[in-house]
């Protein structure tokens, strides 16, 4: 890495979250009450003892695997639902003001409904679902459309069949776009189950032990959970982030 | 469809909305051979192609099953050339791969095996190309300029491949160019078409009886018919 690309990739960021973390200690220093706004120290001493609970991995883990079942189902669904309406246009019209509904319906809409109408163990995989489905169902089709016109013409010349149009030319052609899409979605995926844990009162949930610290006034406590979601959130769009660079370098060269 | 030792194409007609590019259009393929199809910009060459290989709807005609090598490789990019090959036949994996194999390397394209599209060049990817065009088994092979925007060099040694390789086959194929020359290099039959008033109309044909080997620039023949291609060419 040359001198350049290590200050824009690496030394940049670093300093950007330095003056966060300063910005964040000097406002901390001048309020001077740790319930409002603990230091940074405080809250990184806060994220070590919770590394130390076995109740953080529990939680931890139930969050992870709510927010990854919610966002499987939802992709695996947006995904049957573009291919009908890439297949039938009049499917694709009929679902348009749904999709649009969907994706502009306020989430706090959502999650209180979802909290009237479901168990408070259900309800985060069904808030998270209801909220990452038109996204992903407009991520897929926006990548159905954008596959090379070229290329799908030679399909045809070539008299592939739809067998194969799918799995030789759509799939590959889309994991780019979808792999993009996924790692954002992913991690929007966490939060939206934390969010909806702490609303629904989920037992075994990051969202219901971040609650808990609220109700003790532990702010030093609920900022370490902040930071472990941060993580998480960040862990899961690097994995995907990572796939997708594997994949573009060692089949499309980029 | 086919008689005489002609493919006979009759009455096709193909529309773009309200604009009809061909109407009732007629033209012979002889079997075997290849047609080279000249004609300005916007005459309906690559229209032709595609009614000919069954990509756009046509009136008049039932398209036959065509090989089609396009002005740029389409290649698919997560393929190697290898499996770009063995795609576009049928049977078991193996067996399929195995033939591509042969194909590659009869066309000096060895080195390309295990390539992806992305770290061929230019005129390896078009080779690539070619050979999987001349590979897929169809009656009629027809190409849309493929020699088109490469350096003249790297235009003819590819024309010499693609002429080494089609003669073990021989099939019927339509080459649609903007080039006197390339057409005169490859043509057994050179036809032109030009816009008529009820669509596309075929203008000028004739056949190129002189072995390809011997046909280069300076000979009086093809001299000659490059200046009566090029006068009627800028007429149109």
């Amino acid at each position: 890495m040359n001198g350049k690309r290590v200050i824009e990739n690496i030394l940049a960021p670093v300093v950007g979250l330095m003056v966060f973390i300063g910005v964040w200690f000097a406002c901390s220093a001048a309020i001077g009450i740790e319930i409002i706004l603990p230091s940074p120290a405080d809250t990184v001493i806060g994220f070590f003892s919770l590394l130390g609970q076995g109740s953080f991995y529990l939680a931890l883990g139930h969050t992870l695997a709510r927010a990854l079942l919610a966002f499987l189902l939802a992709f695996l669904l947006a995904t049957l639902f573009a291919a009908v309406s890439e297949l039938c246009p009049f499917f694709r019209k009929a679902f348009a003001p749904i999709s649009v509904i969907l994706r502009v319906l306020p989430t706090i809409s959502v999650i209180i409904l979802v909290l009237i109408w479901f168990r408070s163990a259900t309800a985060p995989y069904v808030i998270t679902f209801l909220v990452l489905f038109p996204m992903l169902y407009t991520t897929v089709l926006d990548a159905a459309d954008r596959v090379d016109k070229g290329l799908l013409e030679m399909t045809r010349a070539y008299r592939f069949s739809r067998a194969k149009t799918l799995f030789s030319f759509y799939i590959p052609q889309m994991i780019p776009s979808l792999l993009t899409g996924a790692s954002i979605t992913l991690s929007f995926a966490v939060k939206l189950t934390i969010a909806a844990e702490v609303l629904a009162y989920t037992g075994d949930s990051m969202g219901r032990l971040m609650q808990r610290t609220s109700a003790y006034m532990e702010t030093s406590m609920l900022l370490a959970w902040t930071i472990a979601a941060i993580l998480l959130g960040f862990l899961l769009e690097g994995i995907v982030l990572l796939i997708r660079r594997i994949i573009m370098r060692r089949y499309y060269g980029k | 469809m086919e008689n005489n030792g002609f493919v006979e194409i009759a009455n096709l007609s193909v529309k773009y909305g309200e604009n009809k590019v061909f109407f009732d259009f007629s033209i012979a393929l002889p079997k075997g051979k290849i047609t080279c199809v000249l004609g300005p910009s916007g005459s309906g060459k690559t229209t032709l192609l595609k009614a000919l290989s069954g990509l756009i709807p046509v009136e008049g005609f039932t398209a036959p099953k065509t090989s089609f090598i396009f002005q740029d490789h389409r290649l698919l990019p997560h393929l190697t050339a290898l499996d770009n090959l063995a795609i576009v036949l049928e049977g078991k994996k193996e067996e399929r791969r195995e033939i591509a194999r042969k194909m590659l390397t009869d066309m000096e394209l060895s080195d390309a095996i295990s390539l992806y599209p992305h770290e061929l060049s230019g005129g390896m990817a078009q080779r690539v190309a070619i050979a999987r065009g001349l590979l897929f088994d169809a009656e009629l092979l027809v190409m849309d300029e493929p020699f088109k925007g490469l350096d003249l060099a790297l235009q003819e040694r590819l024309i010499r491949y693609f002429v080494k390789y089609w003669e073990t086959s021989r099939r019927t194929t339509v080459f649609v160019t903007h080039s006197i020359l390339e057409a005169i290099l490859v043509a057994d039959r050179i036809v032109v078409i030009g816009k008529g008033e009820r669509g596309a109309r075929v203008l000028y044909e004739r056949d190129c009886d002189l072995p390809r080997e011997k046909r280069a620039l300076g000979l009086p023949e093809v001299d000659a018919l490059r200046s009566e291609l090029h006068d009627l060419l800028v007429t149109l």
